[in-house]
C-alpha cells in the first residue's frame, strides 16, 4: 500500500500533538501559497526582519555597546551614525530587532496559546464552563490594558520577559472569542458528531477533529498578536518603563527622546527605529489580513 | 424477541431563552423497537423531529421524557463494559456526505483511528483496512487521498466502512443519501441492503423520500404533529 | 445462434394509433389537428451548436463540456439532465458567460440572431436578465437578506434602466400577486420573514420582471424536502405559462425532469447522450446510460450503475460511458456520433436492444458479434423500413449517441 508514513501515526497524545504541528507547518505552508501581492510584500519583509534577528550578530557591523565618537551623522563607518554615547545606531537598530521581535513573539504565543484553549474548551464543552471562561473573557476585555500594563511594569521590576509575560496574559481574550466561535461551528459539523458516537475520547476529538479546523483563524490572530505586541512593547518603552538592559525598538526612540536626540534634529538616531517598527507592523497585517480573508472566502465558499 | 434497541415513550421539548421560556414539543410518546435484520423506516416532513428522534435514539440527546432501552435495560444505567457494548452496537450515519469525515484526515488516518480505539494489534491494521474497503466496495487507492478528493457517495461509504469496523448491530440512519445525486443513492442503498443480508445489521432509516421507503423498509412510520402514525 | 428476424415491425398504423399520432400520409393531405399544427409553428429561439468549454486546473485540463448541441424552442421547458459534476451547470454558465476566467469556450451559442460567445460584456449584461434570466439553487441564500422584497424584484427593472422606482415596485406587485402572493403589504418584508416556498416564488417573480424569453433553473429543488420540492415544480410550471418562456431546468434528479419537462437532454461526463421528448425517453430510453440512470430511482428498483463516475481529467476514450456500459462492444472505444432517430426508427431500434439485453451471458460475451448482428439486424431494417414518420416538429425528435443504434 503506498502512504506507509501515515500509517504509524497512532491515537497516542504525543502523536496527535505531533500531527497537529504538522497539520500547523501544512497549513502555514499551504498559507503561503496563497498569499497575495501585497501580502508577499509583507512576506518578504517579515522573513528579513526575521532574518536579522536571528543572525543579528552576523549582519551587524559592531557590537551595540561599543563607544564611538558621540553623535556622529551617517557615514561610511557608521551608516546610520552614533547617539550620544557613541553606540554605532545601525548595530543598535539590528540587535534591537532581536529584542523586538522576542517580545512580540512570546507575547503572541503565550496569548495564542491561551486564547486557544480557553476558546477551545469553552467552544467545545459548552454550558458551565461555557459560561465560566467567557465570563472570565469578558473581565479580561473590560480591564485597560496599556495602563495595566504600565502599573504592573512600574510596580515589578521593569523586566523584559515580564513585559511579554504579561502582554500575553491580557491579549489572548480576542484570539479566545474567534477560537469559540469556530469551535462552536466546528463541533455541530457531522465529521465531530460521528467521532462522538464512535466513541472517540474527547481529547483525541479536540485535538485531531477540532484544532486542525480552528488552526486557519488562529494563524491570522497570532499574527496580529505580534503586531500589537510589538507595539505596546514599543509605547512602554518608549514611556520609559521598559527593561533599560535590552535595548529594543521603543527603547531606542525613548533614548533619542531623552537624550536630545529630537530637539537637536538627529533624525537618524530615532527615524530608523521608528521606521522599523512601522514596517513590521505593516508586514505582519499584510499577511494577516489576507490570510483572514482567505478564511473569510471559503467560509463564503462553503 | 427482545429488540436491540427500543425507545420507549419518549418525549422531546425544546426550551429556548434564558428569561422568558419558551417551550416547543417536538414530540411526544414515541415508541420504536429496533430489531437485527429489519429495516425500520421514519419519515416526516422537514421540522417534524425525525432527525431528533435518531439522535436520541443513537444516544447523542437526552430526550426530556421517556427512556432508551439496550437489550432491555436503560441506557443511563449502563456503565463501564456495558455502555462501551452499546456505543459499539448502536452506530449512527449521517446525512452530509461531505461533512461526515474530518476534512483534514486522509481517509487511511480516518480508518486507521477507529482500529486504534478498538485496540487492534498494529499488524493487523493492513488487513482490516482492505477488508473492510472490499466490504463496502472501495479500492484502496482511496487511502491516501483527502475527504475533498473524493466524491459524496465514496465519502458515505466510508463513513459506512468507519462504523462497520465497531460490528454494530443496529445502524441509524438519519438522510444517509438525501444529498446525493439519484445514481450514488441507488449505489449506497443496495450496499446497506447487502450489508443487512451479510450482517444482520437492523437499521432505522430516517428519510423523506416515500420511493426509499418502499424499497427499502419492512415498516414505516411517519411522524406527524408530534406523534408517531403506522403507515405498514 | 442470434435471431436474425427482423422484429415483425408492427403495422405502424398500429403504433401510431397508440400513440395517437397521425400516420404520415396525413399530415400533406389533410392539415394537421391543432395541436401539431401548434408543433409546427414552435420556433428555435437558443441553439447551441458544438459547445465546448474547457478548464485549465492544477490537475490538468478538465473538458467540462463536450460539442455539446441543443436548441430550445419557444415556451417548451428542456430539461437538462445528468449526475454532479457531468457538466451541466457549465452549459448554463456558458448561456449566460458567466464562467470563471480559467475557462475556455468554443463553439455557437446563437440566440437571437448573435453569437452569445462573441458578445462583449456589455452587451452580455443586456442579454443577462432581460432576455435570460437565471434562478440559483438557494432561494434564501440568493436574496439578500437586507433589502426588501419589493425593492429586490423591482431592482430588476430598474438596473435594466426600463423603468423608475415606483413603477417598477408596482409591477414586482402585479407580478407576484399573479403568483399568489398578492398582499401588498408583503412587498415590505424581508426575505428572513419568507418561508423557503415564498422565497422561491420571490426569486422566480425577480426573473419574470423583465419577461425574459428564457428562463434557466439551476438545481432548483437540491436540498428541499419532498413536499417544498413538489411545490416548487408547481411554481416553475405555473411560471411558464404565465411568462411563456422556455425554461431550461438544469437538475439531477429524473424524477422532477419527469414531472415538468417537455424534452430532456441526458448530460454524461461533458457530452449530450440523448436528447428526445421527455415521455419518449422515461418510457423506452435509448441510450444505455439512460436506461442506466433511470434504473437507479427508487420506483424503478434501485438498481445502482456499475463503476465509478469516470474522472473529468482522462475520460475514457471514445464512448465515455462505454467501461461502465453493460453492453459495450469494441467498437465503442471510438466516439460514436449523434444520430437522428425517427420514431419507427426508434421504436423498433428499442425492441432490437432489449433483444441483446436478453440474450445470455455467453452470447455477451463475444462482443463483436453482438455488435455485428445488431448492425446487420439495422441494416435489414433499413432494407425493410417503413414509411417512417417525420411529426414535422423538430422538437418531436430523438437523438442519441451510441453506437448500438
Amino acid at each position: 500500500m503506498s502512504c506507509k508514513n501515515s500509517r504509524r501515526r497512532n491515537a497516542g497524545l504525543s502523536n496527535m500533538i505531533g500531527s497537529t504541528i504538522r497539520s500547523m507547518i501544512g497549513s502555514m505552508s499551504e498559507s503561503i501559497g496563497a498569499l497575495s501581492g501585497s501580502s508577499k510584500i509583507g512576506l518578504a519583509l517579515f522573513v528579513l526582519f526575521l532574518i536579522v534577528a536571528v543572525f543579528a550578530g552576523a549582519v551587524a557591523p559592531y557590537d551595540p555597546w561599543l563607544r564611538f565618537s558621540p553623535f556622529m551623522p551617517p557615514g561610511f563607518a557608521h551608516p546610520l551614525g552614533t547617539n550620544d554615547l557613541g553606540n554605532d545606531i545601525l548595530s543598535e537598530l539590528i540587535f534591537g530587532t532581536r529584542v523586538s521581535l522576542i517580545v512580540g513573539f512570546g507575547a503572541a504565543f503565550m496569548a495564542t496559546i491561551i486564547g486557544s484553549v480557553v476558546g477551545l474548551l469553552s467552544g467545545y464543552f459548552r454550558g458551565l464552563a461555557d459560561e465560566l471562561l467567557m465570563g472570565l473573557t469578558d473581565v479580561f476585555l473590560m480591564i485597560p490594558q496599556i495602563p495595566l500594563i504600565i502599573v504592573l511594569a512600574a510596580f515589578l521590576r521593569p523586566s523584559f520577559w515580564m513585559t511579554a509575560l504579561l502582554m500575553g496574559c491580557l491579549w489572548w481574550t480576542s484570539t479566545a472569542r474567534v477560537v469559540r466561535s469556530r469551535t462552536l461551528q466546528v463541533r455541530e459539523m457531522s465529521y465531530v458528531e460521528s467521532a462522538t458516537s464512535l466513541g472517540f475520547s474527547h481529547a483525541h476529538i479536540i485535538f485531531t477533529d477540532v484544532l486542525p479546523n480552528v488552526l486557519h483563524v488562529i494563524m491570522p490572530k497570532f499574527l496580529l498578536a505580534i503586531a500589537s505586541a510589538l507595539i505596546a512593547e514599543a509605547s512602554i518603552s518608549f514611556l520609559g518603563l521598559g527593561d533599560p538592559t535590552m535595548k529594543s525598538w521603543g527603547m531606542m526612540i525613548n533614548f533619542a527622546f531623552t537624550r536630545g536626540g529630537f530637539i537637536n534634529g538627529y533624525w537618524w538616531w530615532y527615524l530608523p527605529p521608528g521606521l522599523c517598527i512601522t514596517l513590521f507592523v505593516l508586514s505582519v497585517v499584510l499577511m494577516g489580513s489576507s490570510l483572514e480573508d482567505r478564511e473569510e472566502e471559503s467560509r463564503v465558499a462553503q | 424477541m427482545l429488540a436491540v434497541l427500543k425507545a420507549e415513550n419518549v418525549s422531546k421539548v425544546r426550551e429556548s431563552g434564558i428569561f422568558r421560556k419558551t417551550r416547543r414539543e417536538i414530540f411526544q410518546n414515541i415508541t420504536l423497537e429496533l430489531e437485527e435484520g429489519k429495516t425500520v423506516g421514519l419519515m416526516g416532513d422537514s421540522g417534524s423531529g425525525k432527525t431528533t428522534v435518531a439522535r436520541i435514539m443513537a444516544g447523542l440527546e437526552k430526550p426530556s421524557a421517556g427512556r432508551v432501552l439496550f437489550q432491555g435495560r436503560d441506557i443511563d444505567s449502563l456503565h463501564g463494559k456495558e455502555f462501551w457494548d452499546y456505543k459499539r452496537s448502536v452506530q449512527m450515519v449521517f446525512q452530509d456526505p461531505e461533512g461526515s469525515l474530518n476534512p483534514r484526515k486522509s481517509i487511511e488516518r480516518s480508518i486507521n483511528e477507529v482500529l486504534g480505539l478498538l485496540r487492534v494489534p498494529k499488524r493487523e491494521w493492513q488487513e482490516r483496512t482492505l477488508d473492510i474497503l472490499h466490504t463496502v466496495g472501495l479500492s484502496e487507492e482511496l487511502l491516501c487521498r483527502y475527504p475533498g478528493q473524493v466524491s459524496g457517495g465514496q465519502n458515505q461509504r466510508i463513513a459506512l466502512a468507519r462504523v462497520l469496523l465497531l460490528e454494530p448491530r443496529v445502524m441509524i440512519l438519519d438522510e444517509p443519501t438525501s444529498a446525493l445525486d439519484v445514481s450514488v443513492q441507488a449505489h449506497v442503498l443496495s450496499l446497506l441492503r447487502e450489508l443487512q443480508k451479510k450482517l444482520g445489521l437492523g437499521y432505522l432509516l430516517v428519510s423523506h423520500q416515500p420511493e426509499v421507503m418502499r424499497n427499502m423498509a419492512h415498516e414505516v412510520f411517519v411522524l406527524k404533529n408530534g406523534c408517531l402514525v403506522e403507515s405498514g | 445462434m442470434i435471431p436474425l428476424t427482423t422484429p415483425a415491425v408492427p403495422a405502424d398504423s398500429a403504433i401510431l394509433a397508440a400513440l395517437a399520432i397521425p400516420a404520415v400520409s396525413d399530415i400533406p393531405a389533410a392539415p394537421a389537428g391543432p395541436e401539431i399544427r401548434k408543433k409546427i409553428q414552435k420556433t428555435k429561439i437558443l441553439q447551441l451548436s458544438g459547445l465546448s468549454v474547457q478548464f485549465e486546473t492544477s490537475l490538468g485540463r478538465v473538458q467540462a463540456a463536450d460539442n455539446v448541441s441543443f436548441e430550445i424552442f419557444e415556451n417548451e421547458t428542456l430539461a437538462l439532465v445528468g449526475e454532479t459534476g457531468c457538466g451541466k451547470s457549465v452549459v448554463a454558465s456558458a448561456i449566460m458567460q458567466l464562467l470563471p476566467k480559467n475557462a475556455k469556450s468554443k463553439g455557437n451559442i446563437e440566440f437571437g440572431g448573435r453569437n452569445l460567445l462573441d458578445l462583449g460584456e456589455e452587451e452580455m449584461a443586456g442579454v443577462r436578465g432581460a432576455e435570460i434570466a437565471i434562478i440559483f439553487q438557494n432561494p434564501s441564500l440568493s436574496l439578500n437578506p437586507v433589502v426588501t422584497i419589493g425593492d429586490q424584484i423591482a431592482e430588476m427593472l430598474q438596473v435594466h434602466g426600463k423603468a423608475g422606482r415606483s413603477q417598477s415596485i408596482e409591477k414586482a406587485a402585479g407580478v407576484l400577486q399573479r403568483l399568489g402572493l398578492g398582499e401588498r403589504s408583503l412587498l415590505k418584508m424581508y426575505p428572513f420573514q419568507f418561508s423557503g416556498g415564498m422565497n422561491q416564488r420571490v426569486m422566480i417573480a425577480s426573473a419574470l420582471m423583465l419577461s425574459p424569453r428564457i428562463i434557466i433553473a439551476d438545481e432548483p429543488t437540491k436540498g428541499l424536502d419532498s413536499a417544498t420540492a413538489a411545490g416548487t415544480v408547481q411554481e416553475m410550471k405555473k411560471m411558464k405559462d404565465l411568462s411563456g418562456a422556455s425554461l431550461l431546468l438544469i437538475t439531477h434528479d429524473p424524477a422532477l425532469v419527469e414531472s415538468i419537462a417537455d424534452r430532456v437532454a441526458v448530460m454524461y461526463c461533458g457530452e449530450v447522450l440523448e436528447i428526445g421528448p421527455c415521455r419518449d425517453v422515461f418510457q423506452k430510453p435509448l441510450h444505455p446510460y439512460t436506461k442506466a440512470l433511470l434504473d437507479c430511482l427508487p420506483e424503478r428498483g434501485l438498481h445502482p450503475i456499475p463503476g465509478a463516475s469516470p474522472s473529468m481529467t482522462n475520460p475514457p476514450q471514445g464512448c465515455k460511458f462505454h467501461p461502465r456500459c453493460p453492453m459495450r462492444c469494441t467498437k465503442c472505444s471510438q466516439s460514436p456520433l449523434m444520430k437522428r432517430m425517427k420514431r419507427t426508427e426508434w421504436m423498433t431500434q428499442v425492441e432490437l436492444v432489449e433483444r441483446v439485453e436478453r440474450t445470455t451471458q455467453a452470447e455477451r460475451e463475444e462482443r463483436t458479434t453482438q455488435v455485428e448482428w445488431v448492425e446487420r439486424a439495422t441494416q435489414v431494417e433499413c432494407v425493410e423500413r417503413m414509411k417512417t414518420v417525420d411529426l414535422g416538429t423538430p422538437s418531436g425528435e430523438r437523438w442519441v449517441k451510441c453506437w448500438l443504434y
